[in-house]
């Protein structure tokens, strides 16, 4: 267990370390190797070599410092473990309706995605803010019950700033901003469609899981995160319709906007 | 690659191309080489938008350190130009 423990804790410091270590040792080495160059040949473009070292040394420096301590591989056996408490809990319900992701407007400010008990609704009206509890009622229909789940867009929005971004305009850049710049898992995002339907291509996606059963409600773990910044962007509930691995690294998502509606 | 190792090698293949043309053009002056650098390097930040608001923070920091230090190679310039003593 000890073993284990720290195997884990070298992994979770080697990422961030790999980009400080990397700093330091480009810093000291040009700057020894520029000193050398000029007062030993005095040759410029040697000495110019060596600043170029620091500058690069004090860059990698810095950007280990934004890096988090925790390693992908130890991020992904965490997050594993708690699809596998989500996947119990639907598998036990019997549950396969697709998830709705809920905007933190009507979840009480914080994401959740709702999970029909009884098939998914062609139009979900959630007519009042849904309360912070695993068994909902989300309309006055009888069979408008459901499950309200963290999901893995959960965790992700709540750890990104979208101040400022209001309107769909901005989806396909606050996306870009989440997946490429904050969380790092692909290359780049590209938003096509207007209306209800959107599809969203994912190139060269880095996070590489083995297929869950979860998935088919949730959706995979990129696709619940493209639902959960969407919904919050549009302020609108938001389904998965299908996601597809393509050829040349392109993960295609469909999501499908249901209607506006009033909390 | 991740955006930051793309981000690093970018820079990196930059400052090396620059420094090997520079040299094959026998240029001696360290100034000319430390201005095509920050140029190279602004750019880049400016390029890699999707960067993270504290790397990129941290970033802005280092081209103001930079850009110092090319006000003063600009400076030492004008200074010869202008046969301030001791800059000649």
């Amino acid at each position: 267990m000890a073993a284990w423990a720290t195997s884990l804790g070298v992994q979770m410091t080697n990422s961030r370390n790999r980009y400080l270590l990397l700093g330091i040792s480009l810093m000291l080495g040009g700057a020894l190797f520029a000193i050398a160059a000029y007062a030993v040949i005095g040759y410029m473009p040697l000495v110019a070599l060596g600043v170029a070292s620091v500058i690069l040394g004090a860059i990698s420096f810095f950007l280990g410092r934004t890096v988090p301590g925790v390693s992908v591989e130890a991020g992904q056996a965490l997050f594993e473990a708690g699809l596998d408490n989500i996947a119990s809990l639907v598998e036990e319900l019997g549950l396969r309706s697709r998830a709705i992701y809920l905007p933190t407007s009507l979840t009480n400010g914080v994401p959740r995605a709702l999970i029909p008990l009884h098939g998914n609704p062609a139009s979900p009206t959630v007519g009042q803010r849904l309360e912070q509890r695993l068994i909902v009622r989300f309309g006055p229909g009888p069979e408008d019950r459901g499950i309200l789940v963290a999901t893995p867009g959960s965790a992700v929005l709540a750890s990104l700033d979208l101040k400022g971004v209001s309107t769909d305009t901005d989806l396909e850049g606050a996306l870009s901003a989440a997946i490429v710049g904050g969380l790092d898992l692909a290359n780049r995002v590209t938003v096509l469609g207007t209306d209800e339907n959107r599809t969203v291509e994912i190139f060269r996606p880095t996070l590489k899981l083995r297929h869950h059963p979860v998935y088919q409600v949730l959706g995979s773990p990129l696709a619940s995160i493209v639902a959960t910044l969407t919904a919050e962007i549009v302020g609108r509930p938001v389904s998965i319709v299908a996601e597809e691995a393509g050829k040349r690294g392109r993960h295609t998502v469909q999501i499908r906007l249901y209607d506006e509606v009033k909390a | 690659m991740t955006l930051y190792n793309r981000y690093v090698a970018t820079l990196a293949v930059l400052f090396t191309s620059t420094t090997v043309v520079l040299a094959v053009y026998n240029q001696q002056r360290l100034d000319l080489y430390f201005s095509l650098y920050l140029i190279e390097y602004l750019a880049s930040t400016l390029l890699f938008v999707y960067l993270k608001p504290r790397a990129r923070r941290l970033l802005n920091m280092m081209g103001y350190v930079l850009f110092g230090g090319f006000t003063v190679v600009v400076a030492m310039r004008m200074g010869q130009i202008l046969g301030l003593p001791g800059l000649r």
